[in-house]
């Protein structure tokens, strides 16, 4: 743990963690209250062709990534309110379309892409660059107030979109707000945990709270302390146990899910047995 | 759009009818759900709309609730097109509302001036007091702090009402609200809407309960994508009405009880 802080490079991987495990599970909670986890997966898939051409044009990673994951929210919610497909067929073609012209893209540099791919789809905190670690704060600091700035509002489309048309709440620009928000979370968690496993920083300490609340924020409070702890435990532990820091922070944050299913109070797997057969 | 957001009583005539259609059409997916609706409703007043399955009565309410445009004919709230008010409180059917959601009473209450505290406000003391008040008024001051899944299905339509008065409503549109609610829940839910008239607030209520509607409403709109009949239920209730609202399910019985069959009827 000394040795860790002592190296300014795990000292800067240490704050994108603490970072970002204390913004993506607070918007996660409305990923989860949605039910658009699907939804989050696919984007964090879609930022990838953008995460590419940055990276070949040598442009920072973020910028590319923000520009392909707005987009694509945007686009994903234009092509979903014009066709006769099912959303999400609609969204898993232009995921996985995207996600292929990503990979295909890289491969076209020729030579060892391996390794930066590798950052990409799984990340890598020792890779934050001082840069990379303002971004991710301001970015993070813009997330956190729109969601508190619009509280209210948010809370009453997630709760009940009729009740939020009824009261004639700009419905259209909040639900394109989320989505802003939630490419921007995706972007910043990159460099956490990849691509490939952004959704969990999303939905996994967020479902943890949602067994262990009755309100909205503390529901955002218990699963921001979640994602914090899981960041800063799976990165200790990756470099005490050698593995790599991404699946790390996931596994803990999973454990932590784990266990909160199973002993939550009223709304866990024990206590709901409990209910089953008492009744 | 924010414009409207910042100044929501911006069209809003007092002397106005709460409710006037003339000639109002609107389809609901793909098909022409009501034609022709011409109707005044008067401050205050108590109308149980009354019709078969697909009628269009929650394709009314959508209408007046702005969710739902008109094709055609006009549709004024307290004289100004719909769409634009706050002033109009609408439970939908059975609500689809997701009873997991962690929100306490007291929180459901509140998003009913959501848009009365506006933007980048957070609720105030009065706001509260207000939510509070609502709460009073249902008989639930008692539960404010529960979980919205913790109460019972007639508690949760009474929240509804709650959220409705703190939304300080000056019409009220119930979709099928007593539906799978015991009787004292649903006296429960009368004596609120005694209270609303007494603060002059309108109610609509729609129902496929005809003994309901004549017994314990001022007015009785029978629909049938066409208005069939409006007026006090003695007048407007006539077997004619009756037969041409429900056309073939309906049985007068021998002795002038009329029978309507529904038993088909589901969700409209």
């Amino acid at each position: 743990m000394e040795s860790l802080l002592a190296d300014p490079v795990a000292v800067r991987g240490l704050m994108a963690a603490i970072i970002i495990g204390a913004v993506a599970p607070v918007l996660g909670c409305y990923v989860v209250l949605r039910g658009m986890a699907f939804f989050g997966d696919a984007l964090a898939h879609i930022v990838l062709p953008g995460v590419v051409i940055a990276f070949l044009l040598g442009w920072p990673l973020l910028i590319g990534a923000l520009i392909a994951g707005i987009l694509a929210a945007l686009l994903i919610n234009l092509i979903s309110g014009t066709t006769t497909i099912k959303e999400d067929s609609a969204i898993g073609v232009v995921f996985v379309a995207a996600f292929a012209l990503g990979i295909a893209l890289m491969s076209l540099r020729g030579g060892d892409y391996g390794e930066e791919l590798e950052h990409i789809l799984f990340g890598n905190l020792l890779a934050v660059s001082q840069i990379d670690l303002i971004v991710i704060a301001l970015l993070a600091t813009a997330v956190l107030v729109f969601i508190v700035a619009f509280f209210k509002e948010l809370q009453v489309l997630a709760f009940d979109q009729v009740l939020a048309t009824t009261m004639q709440l700009p419905v259209g620009w909040l639900n394109n707000l989320l989505l802003v928000l939630l490419a921007v979370v995706i972007v910043i968690s990159l460099s956490a945990v990849g691509v490939v496993m952004v959704l969990a920083m999303l939905i996994t300490p967020a479902s943890s709270a949602f067994l262990l609340t009755r309100r909205l924020p503390s529901m955002m409070i218990v699963a921001a302390i979640f994602g914090v702890f899981s960041g800063v435990a799976g990165l200790v532990l990756s470099f005490q146990l050698g593995v790599a820091s991404g699946p790390m922070i996931v596994l803990v944050a999973t454990v932590i899910f784990g266990v909160v299913f199973l002993v939550a109070p009223g709304r866990g797997f024990i206590a709901s047995r409990r209910r089953g057969s008492a009744t | 759009m924010l414009a409207g957001l910042m100044d929501p009583n911006h069209s809003h005539d007092k002397h106005a009818p709460p409710i006037r259609a003339q000639s109002l059409r609107a389809t609901y997916d793909g098909t022409l759900a009501l034609e022709d609706l011409t109707f005044t409703v008067e401050a205050g007043q108590r109308v149980a709309i009354v019709g078969p399955n697909g009628a269009g009565k929650t394709t009314l309410f959508k209408v007046i609730a702005g969710i739902l445009r008109p094709t055609g004919g006009t549709l004024d709230i307290f004289g100004h097109g719909p769409g634009r008010h706050i002033c109009v409180g609408y439970l939908p059917q059975r609500s689809q509302v997701n009873l997991d959601f962690p929100v306490t009473v007291a929180e459901v209450v509140m998003m009913g001036r959501v848009r009365e505290i506006g933007l980048f406000r957070w609720p105030r003391k009065s706001d509260w007091e207000k939510v509070d008040s609502a709460l009073d008024r249902v008989g639930l001051a008692a539960q404010r702090d529960r979980h919205i899944g913790a109460l019972s299905a007639g508690q949760q339509q009474r929240v509804y009402l709650a959220q409705a008065v703190a939304q300080q409503a000056e019409i009220v549109l119930l979709d099928e609200p007593l539906t799978g609610l015991d009787l004292p829940a649903q006296e429960a839910i009368f004596n609120i809407l005694d209270e609303l008239s007494q603060m002059s607030i309108t109610v609509l209520i729609a129902t496929h309960d005809l003994n309901l509607a004549v017994e314990r409403f001022d007015r009785v709109m029978l629909l049938n994508r066409r208005l069939v009949a409006i007026g006090d239920p003695e007048t407007a209730i006539t077997s004619e009405a009756l037969q041409a609202a429900y056309g073939g399910h309906l049985h007068v019985v021998s002795d002038g009880t009329v029978v309507i069959d529904t038993h088909h009827e589901g969700r409209e």
